[in-house]
């Protein structure tokens, strides 16, 4: 399980994230949703330790993050992290020297699902290819937990629909998956529970399935009533 | 392992490559010729306590080395850390830092002098109005006094009450009852439009740590334009070998054109200084012996001088005491190199005569006589071992230092 | 093998096509000046031999004979060494901000290896100082090949043989080579000195960015006074109070803090405050 507790962020004078908590639950996709600027990737970066933060804690399944956590849990930016000038087959093999949990075969299995090319460059991969191959480095790891930061942005319908088989596979089956977005639609049925943020709180969490069986709300519904009520 | 060969290539060779030069440059070094010291006669033992200090090279390109009986030594050859702790720091200096290493702090820049008697070891330095190079402007003597038994130091400053001195320098700082610090004080007289020089003895109550009286020796505008005068500080007075005397000789010339730039010297006057009691009186010899004979060894007893007289070498043994030339030590001399090409001292009865400067491979002097008998004890050269190679580079040699 | 090893051999191959080219120009560049020095002053020779009619040792009194210190005050061979310091110092600066360059920001996934991040730091400064020693040691081995060709192209009466030390000696390469391996460890040591306060520098910038700029020059001035603190003294409260093996001792001494305290700030930096 991943805990935030009462994180607060500021970027100089301005006040990003004023004491976020939320949990992340392994087997669970968890979604954060907010409107661009509301700090969803910020909080992925705090996850990762990859920004400072001003004060709360973060847990990953009871403990502070460190060096061997990152064995157990991963991060897909929006962009790729990758050399540019790699090819895939040399972005896998970096992968391997320095990753135990990565996993040869899945990432072979990813590469034919995505008809993805190992002697192409990185650089020269079409935005929705770029996507992919980053998507690739990151499930082909066996963690438990997965961030996702903006999987569908900027993103081909096609394209869009391969990411989204994805979650509802075995590669994603069993890990805890914290997942951000401004733009639910093609992944509502996909989710878990869903962490609203507006006005760097958090204004809802709530579980899809519980809120769906017992409101008749979809997530949506319940994004209108937080948002314009 | 294949993927790291550029990472495991690049270290081994590196490591290699530096690891053989550094290696080689030990072996490198010793390709300086080693210079021996060849007996023509006499007994070697007689090499056994001494070393020449000189250097060689040409140009820009000089490394200091060391010549003894055992062979040649050079600055270079040592250790970067012996390099370091002193090339330039006399071995007297260097004992003393040994034996005093507390007491020696910062006093190892060669900005001042040292005396050492069986209870004490005195230091002077000239106190200066700033740090910075261009102002030598000296307005103080610092004074520290090491004594040996209680091991307790005493510093102190005698303020020069004179600022027109523009430089100073100490020649030698010497502790009996009092303490004598003899300077070479020059200012510029703006009158006369010259420079004016004066050697003053400065006598220091130690327990009262304050001047007690400025003997000023020596005064350049004192002289007549015809007379040169100059202080003689005895070779044996600058280490920490003492003696109670200073001589000062007073040259009177003719000058034979007008530009001063050449003259006969006409007549010559000694002066024997004796510092302990401030006392300067002329010492009577004749004529002969104060124009030609050059003062090389004081000693409480004796003054040495040195005389070439038509060829052959002379030592002139004038008694103190008794105020007359005691006899004229002659010696066997064979080297017919001139006398000014050559360094002089006299070491526990002794003569030492060693040849400064040769040029190529040719060979160098070295000549030790008994002072008293005239006897030759050794009689060698300095050559250069594999003198087959071309050199271009010359030794000269410029101190001897006993050991 | 361990990670350590993995980044530093990373982080070489991130570099080594820069370095060959570096390494190429600089054999090129010392190669051709050898030729062409020594070609001008052979055509010089004979010019003035036939056209003033004189003979061979006068010439040689008259214009010199002809040595390496000629072709090492030259630019075809100072300026590839020049080349290759400029470029290694902007790469001490490069080594870093590349991995923050572009919308590929490489740094994520450094800062999110499974080991400590220390070791990204400690690699990028070991692949710094391995490119200096390596361009180190491809000069010691160029010499001896350029002091043959010369003796090969110019007949002996015309020329003075240098060794490779007499060589180091009248240069400013001493710094760069010096003759003793004591000398050679306290200029690469104070090297690698400074190349760790640099890159804390480059830290403190890169965790707080306008402020850090600051913060690090601060720094680097308080590192750079630490380290000089022995000299400091001997110049002004204790005056000439050290002998120079204690000076060169605690040198030793403050240098090691002052890397320590680097690699700890640096180590702290990475692990607290580092932004992506």
């Amino acid at each position: 399980m991943i805990e935030v507790k009462e994180l607060t962020k500021k970027f100089g004078s301005k006040t990003v994230l004023n004491g976020i908590s939320f949990t992340a639950d392994k087997g669970q996709i968890t979604c954060l949703i907010g409107i661009n600027g509301v700090g969803k990737t910020t909080i992925l970066n705090a996850i990762m330790a990859l920004t400072p933060i001003n004060s709360g804690e973060i847990l990953i399944d009871g403990e502070k993050i460190h060096k061997e956590s990152y064995e157990k849990i991963t991060f897909i930016p929006d962009a790729t992290i990758m050399l540019p000038q790699m090819r895939i087959s040399e972005a896998m093999q970096f992968m391997a020297d320095f990753y135990d949990c990565w996993n040869q075969k899945r990432a072979d299995e990813i590469l034919q699902f995505f008809r993805l090319k190992e002697n192409d460059r990185i650089s020269e991969l079409s935005k929705g290819n770029t996507a992919k191959v980053n998507l690739l480095l990151g499930l082909a790891m066996d963690v438990d937990y997965l961030l996702m930061d903006e999987p569908f942005s900027g993103i081909d319908i096609f394209s869009r629909e391969q990411i989204a088989n994805v979650f509802s596979s075995h590669l994603v089956e069993d890990r805890g998956v914290i997942i951000t977005t401004h733009e639910i639609n093609d992944i509502e049925h996909l989710i878990d529970k869903v962490v609203l943020l507006d006005n760097g709180v958090v204004t809802k969490e709530f579980n899809t399935e519980e809120i769906r069986e017992n409101e008749g709300k979809s997530v949506v519904d319940v994004m209108r009533e937080v948002y314009q009520g | 392992m294949k993927r790291y060969w550029k990472l495991i290539s690049i270290v081994l060779i590196t490591v290699l490559v530096i690891g053989t030069f550094y290696i080689q440059t030990g072996i490198a070094k010793s390709e300086l010729p080693e210079f021996d010291i060849k007996t023509i006669s006499g007994n070697e033992a007689e090499l056994d306590r001494i070393a020449l200090l000189g250097h060689y090279g040409s140009g820009g390109l000089i490394d200091y080395l060391e010549i003894t009986e055992s062979g040649t030594e050079y600055a270079s050859g040592d250790s970067f850390l012996r390099q370091l702790s002193g090339n330039y720091t006399s071995s007297e200096v260097k004992r003393l830092q040994k034996n005093y290493r507390n007491f020696m702090r910062g006093k190892n820049n060669g900005m001042g002098t040292f005396f050492e008697n069986e209870s004490i070891v005195a230091y002077a330095k000239l106190g200066m109005d700033s740090m910075s190079v261009s102002n030598y402007q000296p307005h103080s003597i610092d004074i520290s006094i090491l004594n040996k038994e209680t091991k307790k130091e005493t510093s102190f400053d005698i303020s020069i009450v004179d600022d027109n001195y523009q430089s100073m320098y100490i020649y030698a700082v010497y502790v009996d009852e009092e303490m004598k610090i003899l300077t070479n004080n020059s200012y510029y007289d703006s009158q006369a439009g010259k420079e004016r020089t004066e050697v003053h003895v400065y006598s220091i109550d130690i327990s009262a740590e304050k001047l007690v009286n400025d003997d000023v020796i020596l005064n350049t505008e004192d002289a007549s334009p015809k007379t040169i005068a100059g202080i003689h500080i005895p070779g044996n007075l600058d280490e920490t070998d003492t003696t109670n005397y200073l001589l000062k000789r007073e040259i009177h010339k003719e000058v034979s054109d007008e530009r001063e730039s050449y003259y006969e010297l006409t007549d010559a006057e000694l002066f024997l200084y004796d510092i302990g009691t401030n006392e300067l009186e002329p010492i009577n010899l004749s004529n002969d012996y104060l124009m030609n004979a050059y003062p090389i060894f004081i000693n409480d007893a004796f003054i040495y001088f040195l005389q070439e007289d038509e060829g052959e070498l002379k030592i002139v043994i004038y008694n103190v005491a008794t105020k007359e030339v005691e006899r004229n030590q002659t010696f066997n001399f064979s080297n017919n190199d001139p006398l000014y090409d050559s360094f002089y001292k006299i070491k526990d009865e002794k003569l030492y005569i060693i040849n400064t400067y040769y040029k190529f491979a040719a060979s160098g002097s070295i000549f030790i006589a008994d002072i008293n008998t005239g006897e030759t004890l050794f009689e060698g050269t300095i050559e250069m071992d594999n003198s087959d190679q071309q050199r271009m580079s010359d030794l000269y040699i410029y101190d001897i230092e006993f050991r | 093998m361990s990670r350590y090893f993995k980044l530093v051999n990373f982080e070489l191959n991130r570099f080594i096509k820069i370095y060959l080219v570096l390494a190429g120009v600089i054999i090129l560049s010392q190669i051709a000046g050898v030729i062409l020095q020594a070609n001008s002053y052979l055509r010089m020779a004979s010019e003035i031999i036939n056209v003033e009619m004189l003979s061979r040792s006068e010439f040689i009194n008259q214009y010199g004979t002809m040595s390496f210190y000629q072709i090492t005050q030259s630019i075809w061979f100072d300026g590839p060494i020049a080349l290759s310091i400029v470029s290694l110092l902007i790469y001490v600066f490069f080594i870093w901000y590349r991995d923050w360059l572009g919308k590929n920001t490489f740094v994520y996934r450094l800062l999110m290896l499974p080991t400590a991040r220390i070791n990204i730091y400690l690699s990028k400064a070991t692949v710094i100082f391995l490119m200096v020693l390596g361009l180190i040691a491809l000069q010691l081995v160029l010499l001896p090949i350029e002091i043959n060709l010369l003796k090969w192209m110019v007949p002996l009466d015309f020329r003075t043989d240098m060794s490779i030390y007499e060589i180091l000696m009248t240069n400013y390469m001493t710094i760069l080579i010096p003759l003793t391996i004591t000398e050679f460890i306290i200029n690469y040591g104070t090297g690698l000195m400074v190349v760790f306060i640099v890159f804390t520098a480059i830290l403190f910038e890169r965790s707080y960015r306008w402020k850090g700029i600051l913060f690090g020059l601060i720094y680097g001035a308080f590192a750079v006074v630490l380290f000089f603190m022995p000299m400091i003294l001997q110049s002004t409260i204790l005056y000439e109070f050290f002998y120079p093996l204690e000076l060169l001792a605690l040198h030793f001494v403050t240098g090691l803090i002052v890397m320590g305290l680097s690699v700890w700030v640096g180590n702290f930096l990475l692990n607290k405050k580092i932004r992506i």
